[in-house]
C-alpha cells in the first residue's frame, strides 16, 4: 500500500464522526480505553473507529442512503489512534467505496476530505441498525456473539445481491 | 397345633364389644383387619396380649394401664373388662396336653373389674382393679365346658410361652429385637443372642434335650454321692467332699466364662462398629491429601483455562475488525469499482505509465517519430503539453490505480467464507474452553464438599474409643484364657477324684448297685448330648436355609428406590446377599442372626436399614415356625411399615403362604396397590375393618357416619375395598373401586 492510504485516516483524524445522539449507546460497546480487552464480550469493539467501520459496512450491505444534512449538526468527533496495517486496509476500502458511490466524473473522488465525509455519512446511516441489533440481544447472548451473528447475516445478504 | 377360633373383647379401653373370628381355612389362612393408625389397632393387640398373659402383657407399671372404657366414670359398682380367646389344639403341641390324640377346644377367659377409689396421692389413679380372674375351660366330648385341671398359667406357658410372645402376637417393631432392635431402639448384642437362642431352643425342642441331659447328669451325681455314702469310708467321704468343692468351683468358672463370652460378644460388636467408623474416616483422611492436591491442580487448570478463554474471546472480538469481513459487506461496491477501473488500467490511463518515457524523449532530444525536439517546435510543444497534463493528473490516476489494486485484492474475500470459517474456529475454541471451565468448577465443588465431610476431631475420638475397647477386650480375653485353663485343670482334678472314688468304691459290694445306676446315667447323658448335638446341627442348618429362602422371596425384585427410608448410610435389601442363623463361636447353645453382603462380610444390625431388619426378623420368625412345624396364630401389627413396592407385596404374600394362621393389622396405605388387594382376595378367609369413631371428626370428617359414642372403636366385616354405614369414609362412595356392603349389620 502506498503512503497515500496510510495517511488518509491520520490526516483527517479530526474529521471522523459518529452520531452525537448515539454517543452513550455506542460507548457501551467499545472498550473503555486502548488496550483494555478484559470485557470483550460485552464491549466487542476495541476502538470507536472499529465500530465506525462496522457501521459503514452495515450501511453498504443494507443499501442505506448516506445520512444527509450538515455533519457538524449531528456528528460528534471521536479520537482516532492509528494501529497500523489493518487501518491501511480500511483506508483502501473507504477509497473503493468513494469511487463506487461518487463516480469517476467527480474529480473530488480521490480527495481525503470527500472520502471521509462519505464514510461519516454512511457510518451515521448504519449506526442505528447496529445499535438496534446489539441492544436487542436475546438472553445469554453476548453483544460480541450478537455482532458476529449480525455480520454473518449481512454477509449473506451482500453476497447474494452482488 | 394351635388355632384361634374366636376372640371376644368386652369393655376393654376403646372397645365396647368386639368379636373376631379369624379364618381357620387352611386354603385361605389369612385374616385381614384393616385399621388406620389411631383407630385402636394397638389397643386390639394389647387386649389379645392381656387375654393371653394378663398384667404381664400390658405396658408400663403394673396396674397403671387403664383397661376400662374411656367413657366410663369410676363408680363403686365398677365395670367388668373381659377378653375371651377360644382356641383349638390337636394335642400334639409342644406340650402333649394330656396326650390326647384328638382336637381339644379351650376357652381362655380373663376378666377384671375396675372400681372407683379415692386417690391417696395426687398422681394416683382414681380407680383400682378387683376380682382379676383367669379361667381355662376345656370342651368335653359331650359339648360341656369344664375347667382344665392344670390351671391357666401352666398351660399358657406351655402353649404360648411369654418369651415366645413375638411368635404369636407380634408387633413387628418389637420383633426386630431379634436383629438388634428397631431403628429407634438399640439393644445389646448379648440380649439379642439370648432372645434368639431361647426362641430357637424352645421352638426346635432343643431345650427339652438340654434340660433332660441336665437332669440325668444331676441324677448321676446323686447316685455317685449315695454310692460313696454307702461305703461308709471316711477317706472316700473326704474325697467326695473335695470333688463337690471342685465341681462347685467349676460351676463358678462356667458362669464367669459365659458372662465373659457375652461381654466379649458385646465388646466385639462395638469394636467392629468403631473400626468400621474409623476405616471410613481414615479412608477419607488418606483421600484428604489427594483431594488437596487435586484442588491445587484444579485451581491451576482453571486459571489457565480462563486465560486461554480470554485470549480466545479477544480473537473473536478482533474478527469484528477484520477488513475481509468489511469488504464482504461491501462486496457490491468492490466489484463495481473493479469493473469501472479495470478498463482504465488496461488502456494505460491509470496509473500514468508513459510519463517517464515521454520525459526521457525530451531529455534525449529526439522523438520516437525521429523529429528533433531540442528546439522549440509544435511537436516539442505538444510533447511538453502531454508531460504537463500527465503530471497534473498523476496523483489522481495513481490513486485510482491503487484503488483498483485494493479492489482486486479485497474482491477475493467477497464471499466472506474464509472469514466465517475462521470465526467459527474461534467461537468453537471459546465454547470448548467454556465447557472445560464448567467441568473444572463442578469438580472443584465436588472436592470442596468431600473436604468438608472429613472431620479430624472425629478421627481422634474414634481412635480413642477403639483403643479403650481393645484394652477391655484383651482383659476379657485374658480372663477367659485363664478361666479355660482353670477349667481344664479342675476338670482333670475332678476326673482324677472321680476315678479315685470309683476305684476305692469298687471294693465295697454295697455300692455296686448304685454305681451301675451311675454308669447308666453317665451313658445316657452322653447319648443325650450326642443326639442333642446332631439334632441341633441339622435343625439349625435347616432353619438357616429356610430363613435365607424366605428372606430371598421377600426381597425379590427389589429396587433400592423402593425403600421408603432415605438413609444413605444403611444397607438396603439389595445389598444383603445371604442371611441365616449361626451358632456363636465356642458355644453350642447360642445363636445369632446374621446378614452378609455380597463380599461375604457380615453386617452388624446398625448398618442395616429398618425395612431390611424387619424382613430379616420376619424371615426368622416364619422360618422358625416352619422348621419347628409350629402351627400357631401370628397376630401381627405394623408388619408392612417401612416397606413399599415389591417388598411390601412379597412380604404380605410370604406371610400369607408361610404362617399357619396369620392375623394381620394393616393400614389403608398398606393396602393401596392392586397387588396387595389381589393377595388379600386370594388368601384372606376373613376380613374386618376397625374404625375409631373419634377420628378426623374435627378435620371435616373422614368418617362419614358416626355413632353417638365417639370414644369407641367399631369393627365391621368390610374388606379392603368395601365400606358400610360404620366405616364409610369421605370419597369412598365416589371411588368406583369401592363397593358398599348391602346388609348393614349392627356394629359388633
Ligand atoms: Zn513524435
Ligand atoms: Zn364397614
Amino acid at each position: 500500500m502506498s503512503d497515500f492510504f496510510s495517511d488518509l485516516l491520520r490526516a483527517t483524524s479530526h474529521g471522523l464522526v459518529l452520531p452525537r445522539e448515539d454517543d452513550d449507546a455506542i460507548n457501551r460497546y467499545v472498550a473503555m480505553h486502548a488496550g483494555d480487552r478484559t470485557n470483550v464480550e460485552s464491549r466487542p469493539f476495541p476502538r470507536q473507529v472499529d465500530f465506525w467501520a462496522f457501521c459503514i459496512a452495515t450501511a453498504l450491505a443494507l443499501k442505506l442512503e448516506p445520512r444527509d444534512g450538515s455533519i457538524s449538526r449531528w456528528g460528534k468527533t471521536f479520537i482516532y489512534t492509528n494501529q497500523g496495517i489493518v487501518d491501511n486496509d480500511l483506508a483502501s476500502l473507504l477509497a473503493i467505496v468513494a469511487v463506487a458511490k461518487i463516480g469517476l466524473d467527480d474529480p473530488g473522488v480521490t480527495e481525503s476530505r470527500r472520502i471521509v465525509e462519505l464514510a461519516n455519512r454512511l457510518a451515521a446511516a448504519g449506526c442505528p441498525e447496529v445499535l438496534r441489533k446489539l441492544q436487542n440481544s436475546p438472553l445469554r447472548t453476548t453483544p460480541l456473539d450478537q455482532a458476529l451473528e449480525f455480520a454473518r447475516s449481512l454477509q449473506e445478504q451482500a453476497y447474494d445481491d452482488s | 397345633m394351635l388355632l384361634i377360633r374366636r376372640i371376644e373383647i368386652v369393655n376393654f379401653a376403646c372397645f365396647d364389644q368386639v368379636e373376631i373370628r379369624p379364618s381357620a381355612n387352611p386354603k385361605r389362612p389369612l385374616t385381614v383387619i384393616r385399621a388406620e393408625n389411631g383407630s385402636g389397632k394397638t389397643t386390639l393387640l394389647r387386649a389379645i396380649r392381656w387375654g393371653m398373659y394378663g398384667e404381664q402383657g400390658l405396658p408400663g407399671n403394673p396396674g397403671s394401664f387403664s383397661l376400662h372404657p374411656a367413657a366410663w366414670q369410676p363408680d363403686s359398682q365398677g365395670i367388668e373388662t373381659r377378653v375371651s380367646i377360644l382356641f383349638e389344639t390337636d394335642g400334639s403341641s409342644r406340650l402333649q396336653l394330656e396326650g390326647k390324640p384328638t382336637n381339644i377346644e379351650y376357652e381362655l377367659r380373663r376378666s377384671v373389674t375396675t372400681v372407683h377409689r379415692e386417690p391417696s396421692a395426687k398422681d394416683e389413679p382414681d380407680f383400682r382393679r378387683v376380682r382379676e380372674e383367669a379361667q381355662l375351660l376345656e370342651r368335653e366330648p359331650d359339648g360341656s365346658w369344664v375347667p382344665n385341671v392344670h390351671g391357666v398359667g401352666r398351660v399358657i406357658e406351655e402353649l404360648l410361652p411369654w418369651s415366645l410372645r413375638d411368635f404369636f402376637v407380634m408387633d413387628a417393631d418389637e420383633a426386630a429385637d431379634f436383629v438388634g432392635g428397631s431403628e429407634n431402639k438399640e439393644i445389646q448384642r448379648h440380649e439379642v443372642i439370648g432372645k434368639t437362642s431361647f426362641a430357637v431352643r424352645a421352638l426346635l425342642g432343643l431345650e427339652v434335650f438340654d434340660s433332660t441331659a441336665e437332669r440325668v447328669a444331676s441324677l448321676r451325681r446323686d447316685f455317685e454321692r449315695d454310692a460313696t455314702k454307702a461305703t461308709r469310708n471316711a477317706e472316700l467321704a473326704e474325697k467326695q467332699a473335695e470333688l463337690d468343692h471342685v465341681r462347685g468351683r467349676l460351676d463358678e468358672i462356667e458362669k464367669r466364662l459365659e458372662r465373659n463370652r457375652h461381654e466379649r460378644a458385646d465388646t466385639d460388636e462395638r469394636l467392629a462398629q468403631g473400626r468400621g467408623r474409623l476405616e471410613a474416616l481414615i479412608g477419607s483422611l488418606g483421600a484428604h491429601d489427594a483431594l488437596r492436591q487435586r484442588l491445587t491442580d484444579n485451581e491451576k487448570h482453571t486459571q489457565r483455562a480462563n486465560e486461554e478463554r480470554r485470549s480466545a474471546a479477544r480473537e473473536l472480538s478482533n474478527d469484528l475488525t477484520r477488513v475481509e469481513m468489511l469488504a464482504s459487506l461491501a462486496a457490491r461496491e468492490v466489484r463495481h469499482v473493479e469493473q469501472l477501473l479495470q478498463p482504465l488500467y488496461d488502456d494505460g490511463s491509470i496509473p500514468v505509465r508513459h510519463l517517464p518515457f515521454v520525459k526521457r524523449l525530451l531529455e534525449t532530444g529526439t522523438c520516437v517519430c525521429g523529429q528533433d525536439l531540442t528546439s522549440a517546435s509544435d511537436h516539442a510543444n505538444h510533447i511538453q503539453e502531454v508531460i504537463d497534463r500527465s503530471t497534473e493528473q498523476k496523483d489522481h490516476a495513481d490513486h485510482l490505480a491503487e484503488v483498483l489494486d485494493a479492489a482486486t485484492g479485497l474482491g477475493r474475500h467477497a464471499d466472506g467464507e474464509e472469514w466465517a470459517d475462521r470465526t467459527d474456529d474461534h467461537a468453537k475454541a471459546v465454547a470448548v474452553l467454556d465447557e472445560e471451565i464448567n467441568n473444572l468448577t463442578q469438580t472443584r465443588l465436588d472436592i470442596d464438599s468431600k473436604l468438608d465431610d472429613i472431620d479430624d476431631e472425629e478421627v481422634e475420638n474414634a481412635r480413642g474409643r477403639i483403643g479403650m475397647l481393645e484394652q477391655s477386650l484383651s482383659k476379657i480375653d485374658r480372663e477367659i484364657t485363664s478361666d479355660q485353663e482353670a477349667r481344664e485343670q479342675l476338670a482333670k482334678d475332678s476326673n482324677k477324684l472321680e476315678g479315685d472314688i470309683r476305684a476305692a468304691r469298687r471294693q465295697e459290694a454295697q455300692a455296686r448297685d448304685l454305681e451301675r445306676y451311675e454308669e447308666t446315667a453317665a451313658m445316657l447323658v452322653q447319648v443325650l448330648r450326642q443326639a442333642y448335638a446332631r439334632i441341633q446341627d441339622e435343625q439349625v442348618r435347616e432353619l438357616d436355609a429356610e430363613m435365607n429362602a424366605l428372606f430371598g422371596s421377600m426381597a425379590a425384585n427389589v429396587f433400592d428406590d423402593e425403600a421408603v427410608e432415605d438413609n444413605q448410610h444403611k444397607a438396603t435389601l439389595r445389598m444383603i446377599a445371604k442371611v441365616g442363623l449361626r451358632p456363636l463361636e465356642d458355644t453350642s447353645a447360642e445363636y445369632e442372626i446374621f446378614a452378609d453382603n455380597s463380599r461375604g462380610r457380615s453386617m452388624p444390625p446398625t448398618e442395616i436399614n429398618g425395612a431390611s431388619r424387619r424382613i430379616l426378623a420376619l424371615s426368622f420368625v416364619l422360618g422358625l415356625c416352619k422348621v419347628s412345624r409350629t402351627v400357631a396364630p401370628l397376630v401381627a401389627d405394623s408388619l408392612l411399615n417401612f416397606t413399599s413396592g415389591s417388598v411390601r407385596t412379597n412380604t404380605l404374600r410370604v406371610t400369607a403362604e408361610t404362617a399357619s394362621q396369620p392375623i394381620l393389622l394393616l393400614t389403608g396405605s398398606d393396602l393401596e396397590s392392586q397387588n396387595e388387594i389381589d393377595l388379600v382376595n386370594r388368601y384372606a378367609g376373613a376380613t374386618y375393618t376397625l374404625t375409631g369413631q373419634w377420628q378426623h371428626v374435627d378435620q371435616g370428617g373422614d368418617v362419614v357416619r358416626l355413632t353417638d359414642n365417639r370414644q369407641v372403636s367399631l369393627l365391621c366385616d368390610c374388606g379392603p375395598r368395601e365400606y358400610c354405614d360404620v366405616c364409610e369414609r369421605l370419597g369412598q362412595a365416589q371411588d368406583e373401586r369401592c363397593t358398599r356392603r348391602q346388609e348393614s349389620e349392627a356394629p359388633r
